[in-house]
């Protein structure tokens, strides 16, 4: 490769680098000024955060936050795949369960936090309770949209080549809708996240949810916002394995 | 998930149809709930559920409530659309705008928005600004994304066709590549809206402030269960209604589907 | 009710009561002048000369039609004429000025008729917006897309969506599009390649129409034998790889021309011999 091929293949990362130097910059300027209340400079929150990552605290708590996210991401894809691929091939299936599944999608998901804690206490199963719910929609829809074409599409096909019911699931069915269901769990899996912190920030005592609150409620402003870097890190972390595993499978 | 059907009974036994299920499963907790197998203190019936329901929907409280929350997220939400849209040209025109950006916007996309609401609450306080501008804060990416994919990937022929008219630039952005990327815009619109409620409830429950949020945290820190339930089904509705309304405007804004 | 009143002064866009009517200047203007133009691809590992050495020329009020092997630039040849792309070497005047950009006096019919029209406008608004882009005044625009769309023989869609419409009437609407502004020469990519047979006769025969009407100066690329020979004064060949001009067949078939008497003469059967066993020798 030539140099100036290095040049422009470095310079997305030369550019984006600046701008994350140009908003430290700024977010340096506006605690030095005191230009808003409790905005602690960016030093002070990157030392905290040092601190934290040598303790062990934030790494229990990551692992909390991970795990229920994990898991509930993981029941949402099984009942996703599931019924999403009953209401794809099924015309009867849609219509059984077509209006409750779209009526249900538009509950916002912390509507069902106090229900949960209700019901389930304050522990990790209200956590992956919500973040199943939140979860289940893209994967259950992208599942059934995908097999609902794949029916369309093949349904002739697979008649004419006597496909038993068996070989027709794997040969054509699960490959057809395998891309649209990685879709389905990455966008399921940024959402189950975002509620189960919600649900760590409202009530229950663990995880980083938690961790950002209780240096909140504490007013350990430092820590508070090395809680917040480092969730949007395991947040970005996260989506982008994710990401990668989807282009991955979507490959041509 | 909507089919045509022949005859007048064909759909009368298609509603009735859509309707097994959800029947089915509220008997299932009306018989739970009553007959013991869940404690109906914490579990109540749902009839006791639609009592005080309307009890409180008539009783004054519940319709303010739900009219705050309401008007809350759609406020961020509209802010965050008058921000975002035009971030996203130039982020979608610029490739300097775009580069410099890049990597903070994936974070701040990446980072579930609500952890930052601690962090206005201590910049701005509780109160108003702060509901709304946490739905900002949380509305604001889906509505950029939209508008940089939408602006980027405006078909080749249309931007043909502005050249053609000898359209300069900035015409070209208004006339062709705006409209063109409408429908992804709304896209992000409607995913925005889905936050928005979202943030509004959760800084509501975290702040006491006012709102649904606020309500039924009251309501479970009282242990007025049923309350609880019917504050929740309350939430439901407007989130259906709201959702309802985005999918009509957004049909309204389309015209490349056929009717 | 066409009011048809004498247009105004050259280069002038009319105020009102305007009809797209032909000035004495636009009559006389529309040639292309297309001498030794080369064109390559760009980017790194694809380079490779499309087209090289590519010299033709149309006389003002002339109908061309230009065929050849797929793959062999034509909708290239097109988008250089257009100015859409630059020539790498070579020149190409219209009317003896070169070509920069895209001449104010070109209107050009794309070949994806789904993707060339403007899905968010209905049809009489789409057609404003070649005025529109032309700089004509608002309280014109209306009456003047109108007489556009009767022009085409699609008086009664104004209010229809593109997605609304077939592929014909899609069609029918792009070339009003590029009528609207009373362009002196248009420019056609394959237009009714994607069309059934039927509704190709019908719209050939509008073009026809319309091109004799307004003494258009058009360049209309296909790879339909029949159709070149059917609309064209003159049919160029080009060959692949690089492009080049390879024949150039005078076509003098009788006008108007009728879809089916004109293609059952032993001429037009001749010609379309001639011209296929041309390509064929490529």
């Amino acid at each position: 490769m030539n140099m100036a091929g290095i040049v422009a293949g470095l310079r997305p990362y030369v550019l984006g680098l600046a701008g994350i130097a140009v908003l430290t910059a700024g977010w340096a300027v506006v605690a030095a000024a005191e230009l808003l209340d409790g905005v602690p400079p960016p030093l002070e929150v990157f030392s905290a955060l040092g601190e934290q990552l040598t303790g062990a605290e934030l790494w229990r708590a990551t692992g909390h936050t991970v795990a229920v996210t994990a898991s509930a991401t993981a029941i949402a894809t099984v009942i996703g795949v599931l019924v999403g691929a009953a209401i794809g091939m099924s015309a009867m299936m849609d219509r059984l369960l077509g209006s409750t599944i779209n009526t249900l999608r538009f509950v916002p998901p912390v509507a069902l936090i106090p229900v949960v804690l209700l019901i389930m206490g304050f522990g990790s199963g209200s956590e992956i309770v919500v973040g199943t719910f939140a979860a289940l929609w893209p994967v259950l829809l992208n599942v059934a949209a995908a097999s609902r074409e794949i029916k369309s599409r093949f349904e002739d096909m697979t008649r004419i080549q006597r496909l038993g019911p068996v070989r027709k699931l794997f040969s054509v069915y699960v490959p057809g809708t395998v891309a649209a269901t990685i879709t389905g769990v990455r966008v399921a899996a940024a959402l189950a996240l975002i509620l189960v912190v919600a649900i760590e920030m409202l009530a229950v005592p663990a995880g980083l949810g938690h961790q950002v609150r209780f240096a909140g409620n504490a007013l350990q402003l430092p820590t508070m916002y090395a809680y917040i870097v480092w969730t949007g890190c395991v947040g970005l972390l996260l989506n982008s394995v994710l990401q990668a595993t989807e282009r991955y499978l979507r490959r041509p | 998930m909507g089919r045509r059907d022949g005859s007048g009974m064909g759909h009368l036994a298609n509603v009735l149809i859509r309707l097994v299920l959800p029947a089915a499963l509220i008997g299932l907790w009306q018989v739970a709930s009553t007959s013991g197998w869940v404690n109906p203190v914490f579990v109540p019936p749902p009839d006791r559920v639609a009592r005080t329901g309307y009890e409180m929907l008539t009783g004054g409280d519940l319709i303010p409530a739900a009219a705050a929350t309401t008007g809350r997220a759609l406020l961020g939400l509209a802010i965050a659309i008058v921000i975002a849209v035009p971030a996203g040209l130039v982020f979608a025109s610029s490739r300097l705008a775009d580069g410099l950006t890049y990597p903070a916007r994936e974070f701040f996309r990446a980072l579930p928005t609500v952890t930052i609401v601690p962090a206005l609450m201590v910049i701005v306080g509780p109160g108003e600004s702060l509901s709304v501008l946490a739905v900002v804060f949380g509305a604001v990416w889906p509505i950029l994304l939209g508008t940089i994919l939408g602006v980027r990937e405006t078909d080749r022929v249309l931007l043909d066709v502005a050249r053609v008219h000898r359209l300069s630039a900035r015409r070209a952005v208004v006339k062709i590549r705006l409209p063109a990327a409408l429908p992804q815009i709304m896209t992000g619109i409607r995913i925005s809206l889905a936050i928005a409620l979202v943030i509004a409830l959760v800084v509501e429950m975290m702040s006491g402030h006012g709102g649904l949020g606020s309500m039924v945290v009251e309501a479970r820190s009282r242990f007025r269960n049923t309350e609880v339930f019917a504050i929740v089904a309350v939430i439901g509705v407007v989130g259906l209604v709201l959702n309802a309304l985005m999918v009509r405007i957004e049909r309204r804004t389309r015209h490349d589907v056929p009717a | 009710m066409t009011v048809r009143l004498a247009p105004t002064s050259a280069g002038g866009r009319q105020t009102s009561d305007v009809a797209i009517e032909p000035t004495p200047e636009v009559a006389g203007r529309g040639s292309i002048d297309v001498s030794g133009v080369g064109y390559r691809y760009p980017g790194a590992a694809a380079e490779r000369q499309v087209i090289d050495d590519l010299s033709f020329s149309v006389r003002p009020g002339e109908f061309v039609c230009v065929v050849g092997p797929s793959g062999c630039g034509k909708t290239t040849l097109l988008k250089l004429l257009s100015g859409l792309v630059p020539a790498e070497s070579g020149g190409i005047h219209v009317d003896g000025v070169p070509v920069q950009g895209p001449p104010s006096n070109l209107g050009f019919v794309f070949q994806d008729h789904a993707r060339a029209l403007l899905p968010w406008r209905n049809a009489v608004r789409n057609v404003e917006f070649g005025l529109e882009a032309a700089g004509v005044a608002r309280k014109d625009r209306r009456e003047l897309a109108r007489q556009a769309l009767r022009r085409v023989q699609l008086p009664d869609v104004e209010n229809l969506y593109p997605a609304q419409m077939s592929g014909g009437m899609q069609q029918r609407l792009q070339i009003a599009r590029a009528l609207a502004a009373t362009p002196s020469i248009l420019l056609m990519d394959e237009p009714f390649a994607a069309l059934d047979a039927l509704t190709r006769f019908a719209l050939e025969d509008a073009l026809l129409e319309v091109w004799r009407e307004l003494g258009l100066t058009v360049v209309f690329v296909t790879h339909d034998l029949d159709e070149a020979v059917y609309l064209a004064d003159r049919v160029v060949v080009l060959r692949r790889g690089p492009a080049r001009v390879v024949r150039e067949l005078q076509v003098e078939l009788d006008r108007p021309r009728d879809q089916g008497r004109t293609r059952a003469e032993p001429e037009f059967v001749a010609l379309r011999y001639e011209l296929f066993e041309t390509i064929r020798a490529l």
